[in-house]
């Protein structure tokens, strides 16, 4: 059956959808919300599994942040809303981890261990 | 709920709570200005009173509310759009926005509420004297001692808000009340002269 799938896909032009492991993003936001208020409405979001947010720049009105995103199959459209909505920029997707292989406990600590 | 989350919000606006105070004290100040001034002319009718009471504590309330939505309206969109132009976003239909437009509300109703909260309280003697169940001569002391009460009270919130000692702070208030009281009985004097 998923080899039907791929082949109707391929032939239709249509991509096989991937799902999407871990996000990170460099995102410009306002003071307020905190992060910690911006991270629970952001793991509001039911595809999201983990969030880890890191301040690393901070001016008089706005703060960068890098957020590493972990799930099962990241929504990145939903994730772009909730950011959005909470008056977040999205400057850069800095990194991306896709594929249906579950990765291992060693891959994913060294993937948040860079933030 | 969005209107608990907005009057959680409200309850960390500093604004809020110096609307809350500034307009209560003033509100009490206005109506024991015209309890005791009613009262010395001889006229102790709780009726008018009454209506001299409210007449002062809607114009307040409109006054309120219509001016501090205007200008916290105004102060709030110059801070939205000077965030829109640090981050180059439009923040148009955003939580942020939302925020801003509910709290703009819900302040300007402080505003202008809290006078006519503090009006209800003090005339509520005279209320129940038109009602029959206390003469109007009582009815002027339990108002006045009501206005003690309101503005230690309002006093202490302030000395709760500076951590100062909370007595002393509604000490003060309640000086103000004396000071009207004093001016407005120096008023009738002179016109005796």
């Amino acid at each position: 059956m998923e080899d039907y799938k791929n082949v109707m896909d391929e032939m239709t032009g249509k991509q096989t959808k991937v799902p999407v492991k871990i996000l990170v993003l460099d995102v410009l936001k306002p003071h307020k919300p905190n992060i910690l208020d911006f991270g629970k409405r952001i793991c509001t979001e039911k595809s999201i599994e983990a969030a880890t947010i890191s301040v690393y720049a901070v001016d008089e009105k706005t703060e960068s942040l890098k957020i590493v995103l972990e799930g099962r199959d990241i929504d990145f459209d939903r994730i772009k809303d909730i950011l959005e909505d909470q008056g977040g920029v999205i400057h850069s997707m800095d990194k991306v981890v896709l594929g249906r292989k579950t990765l291992s406990e060693a891959a994913n600590l060294s993937e948040l261990g860079k933030y | 709920m969005d209107l608990l989350k907005a009057l959680k919000d409200l309850k960390n606006e500093e604004i809020a709570r110096r609307y809350f105070v500034m307009n209560s004290f003033d509100g009490a100040l206005t109506i024991l200005g015209i309890v005791i001034a009613v009262y010395i002319s001889g006229k102790h009718e709780s009726g008018l009173i009454i209506i001299s009471s409210l007449g002062a504590a809607v114009a307040m309330a409109i006054s309120g509310i219509w001016g501090a939505y205007s200008i916290e309206r105004a102060e709030r969109l110059r801070v939205l759009k000077e965030l829109e132009r640090h981050l180059m976003a439009d923040l148009e239909e955003t939580e942020i926005e939302k925020k801003v437009n509910s709290t703009t509300i819900l302040v300007a109703l402080v505003d202008g509420l809290s006078p006519m909260l503090a009006t209800l309280m003090i005339i509520s003697p005279f209320i129940a004297s038109k009602l029959g169940l206390i003469d109007a001569e009582s009815a002027f002391y339990y108002s006045v001692g009501l206005v003690v009460v309101i503005l230690f009270l309002l006093g202490a919130l302030v000395g709760h808000v500076a951590k100062e000692d909370r007595v002393k702070s509604g000490a003060k208030m309640v000086l103000a009340g004396i000071a009207v009281a004093v001016t407005v009985l120096l008023l009738d004097l002179l016109k005796l002269l």
